[in-house]
């Protein structure tokens, strides 16, 4: 039988080897969809100690990386048993890396957290013209835009973006949170999004506070 | 020689003397500045069109010495030697070109996991077959073809910097900049070097707790390699700067930075330095957790640093080590001339007294976006009135 604490816990150390055996033997007891449900929740419960010790500076970007890793194998391993029924939603977000800005890294932390907290996330990739974002946010309607970028030039890119969302009609059926190396409090002012962050799993929190 | 000459040829050996003081360990008689501009940022500046012009030479030397006369650096500006002709003739995947024409680092591998071992053992020739078929493109082809790609890439380097040496010395002759090559090669940090050309910043995340024991043993593997792409070939001396940028450790906890990062980076410092050349490091983000490492360093490196506590930073390094940087890039773009004059007197204070200290923003200024061209050049002005000793 598995103590779903226990596990949350080892997801939050980052015991690989910890999870990996727990969620073998749980998958080999012929688990109920119900009950591989709960596991995956106290997975995703993981996820967010990982976030509180990055926010203390107990963790640091390496471990968010490694973390999104050791979700995305306990979730692998998982799925034999989890079946059709998906977890709860509860909420959605558009989210790229904006024009002129190749990077991604923090994008892909920032996505493994919230899908960890249940978000769905329509991830356009890197170096995003605004036509895209424009077209994604028509199509899905999201509650959340996130944008990225790592280059001083991506301020002026999260402007554009943001103005081209205004154009469209889009800007105030959705919350807008920008994140990334130079984003600060001036930038968000600058390029009108609603909040701001360089730490993903800050982000996720504002974000949850937004959907509530 | 004509008066003008003459006073700008006295200009330039006095900001020589500048940093040749800070670095032989003396009280200069002004605060040498070392803010830098990229060639992106110069061509736009000088209004010209970025996704062409980084093509032509002219173009480039243009926009440097229009560069140049708009802004006083101490050091002569405006040139980048990432040029994407090269990476485009190699058909790279490691530089790349984002949308407006910027050129970018993406987070990319070169080689697996599993490819460890065969790294260990001889890193030279991983990089021959492994890693550099999987970045250019070009040089993956059957010879004659990447020899064909390798030739072009040379020949085209060759021509740029035929043309970009002497402009560029004309330049500094010009506007009486610093005249004395200080900065001489780049290298990397071991750990660095395997995270951003080998493993990536992804991978390198995972490999620390999946396989501690190769990666400490492909930095031990890649020490000697950073030390050849790093020693210059000049007379050995205090005034030639090895460059370093260092990229992860902020990225990490302390006991795996202490573990993985730090050993071999400390002995190649170590090496560079007892071999009679000056090192310096750009501290890629908030380094106040590991400035006591830094301070175990042997005295004299030149430091960098982005963000961080000035005071703390001085109180902590300043009798060993030469500071640098930390004025906030951004208040260039965003702030009023009255709050730049503010903030650069704020760190003078607190960062000039005793010495060991080069005027530095926090990063490159990398397009002209980042800095507003009166912003600049109040910046660069109130340096020279009041960092005087």
């Amino acid at each position: 039988m598995i103590v779903l604490n226990e596990l949350t816990q080892a997801i939050g150390d980052l015991d690989e080897e910890k999870v990996m055996e727990m969620l073998a033997e749980f998958v080999y007891s012929k688990p109920t969809e119900n009950e591989a449900q709960e596991v995956v929740n106290a997975c995703q419960q993981g996820m967010g100690i990982v976030g509180d010790l990055f926010e203390k500076g107990e963790y640091f970007v390496g471990d968010l990386i490694f973390a999104g890793q050791l979700l995305t194998e306990a979730i692998n391993t998982l799925k034999p048993v989890i079946g059709g029924k998906s977890a709860s939603k509860v909420g959605t977000i558009v989210l790229g890396t904006v024009h002129g800005d190749l990077h991604d890294i923090g994008k892909n932390i920032f996505r493994s957290m919230a899908e960890a907290a249940g978000f769905v996330v329509h991830d356009l990739g890197t170096d995003q013209p605004v036509s895209n974002f424009v077209e994604k946010v028509k199509e899905v309607n999201p509650d959340i835009v996130g944008m990225s970028g790592v280059l001083t030039l991506a301020i002026e890119s999260m402007k554009d973006t943001i103005d081209g969302l205004k154009k469209a009609g889009l800007r105030d059926g959705v919350r807008i949170i920008i994140g990334g190396n130079p984003v600060t409090k001036e930038a968000c002012e600058y390029v009108g999004a609603d909040a701001f962050t360089s730490n993903a799993a800050a982000g996720v929190k504002i974000c949850q506070g937004w959907v509530r | 020689m004509d008066h003008a000459n003459k006073v700008m040829i006295e200009q330039s050996q006095q900001r020589n003397q500048n940093f040749i003081d800070i670095y032989e360990g003396r009280m200069p008689k002004k605060i040498p500045i070392a803010i830098n501009i990229d060639g992106a940022a110069a061509l736009e500046y000088a209004g010209k069109n970025l996704i062409l012009d980084q093509y032509s030479a002219d173009e480039m030397i243009e926009a440097m010495d229009y560069t140049n006369g708009l802004f006083d650096t101490d050091l002569v500006v405006g040139f980048s030697s990432r040029l994407p002709s090269y990476y485009k003739i190699l058909g790279a995947r490691n530089y790349v070109m984002g949308g407006d024409g910027f050129m970018q680092h993406p987070n990319i591998n070169g080689i697996e996991p599993e490819d460890y071992d065969e790294l260990i053992n001889d890193p030279v020739k991983v990089c021959w077959e492994k890693v550099i078929p999987k970045f250019y493109s070009e040089l993956a082809k059957p010879a004659p073809y990447n020899m064909i790609a390798l030739l072009k890439m040379y020949v085209s380097m060759k021509n740029v910097m035929a043309k970009i040496g002497p402009a560029a010395a004309h330049i500094a002759a010009k506007y009486g900049k610093v005249t004395q090559k200080f900065y001489s090669k780049r290298t990397r940090a071991p750990f660095d070097l395997l995270a951003d050309t080998f493993r990536s910043f992804t991978g390198i995340s995972i490999d620390i707790r999946k396989y501690p024991q190769k990666v400490l043993e492909a930095c031990e593997a890649l020490l000697p390699l950073v030390l050849k792409m790093g020693i210059p070939a000049e007379k050995p001396s205090k005034t030639i700067r090895v460059g370093i940028a260092l990229h992860m450790p902020t990225f990490m906890r302390e006991k795996d930075f202490a573990k993985f990062w730090w050993p071999t980076y400390k002995r190649m410092v170590e090496y560079i330095t007892e071999a009679g050349f000056g090192v310096y490091m750009f501290c890629e983000d908030d380094w106040m957790r590991y400035l006591d490492y830094l301070k175990e360093l042997p005295a004299g490196c030149e430091m960098q640093f982005e963000y961080g506590e000035p005071k703390i930073i001085k109180q902590k390094l300043g009798d060993k080590h030469i500071i640098e940087g930390l004025f906030p890039i951004s208040l260039l773009r965003t702030g009023s001339i009255q709050e730049v004059e503010r903030k650069t007197k704020e760190l003078i204070d607190i960062l000039a007294p005793g010495g060991n200290y080069i005027f530095n923003l926090d990063k490159g200024i990398l397009r002209a976006s980042d800095a507003k061209v009166e912003n600049l050049q109040t910046l660069l002005k109130c340096i020279r009135e009041y960092g005087v000793y």
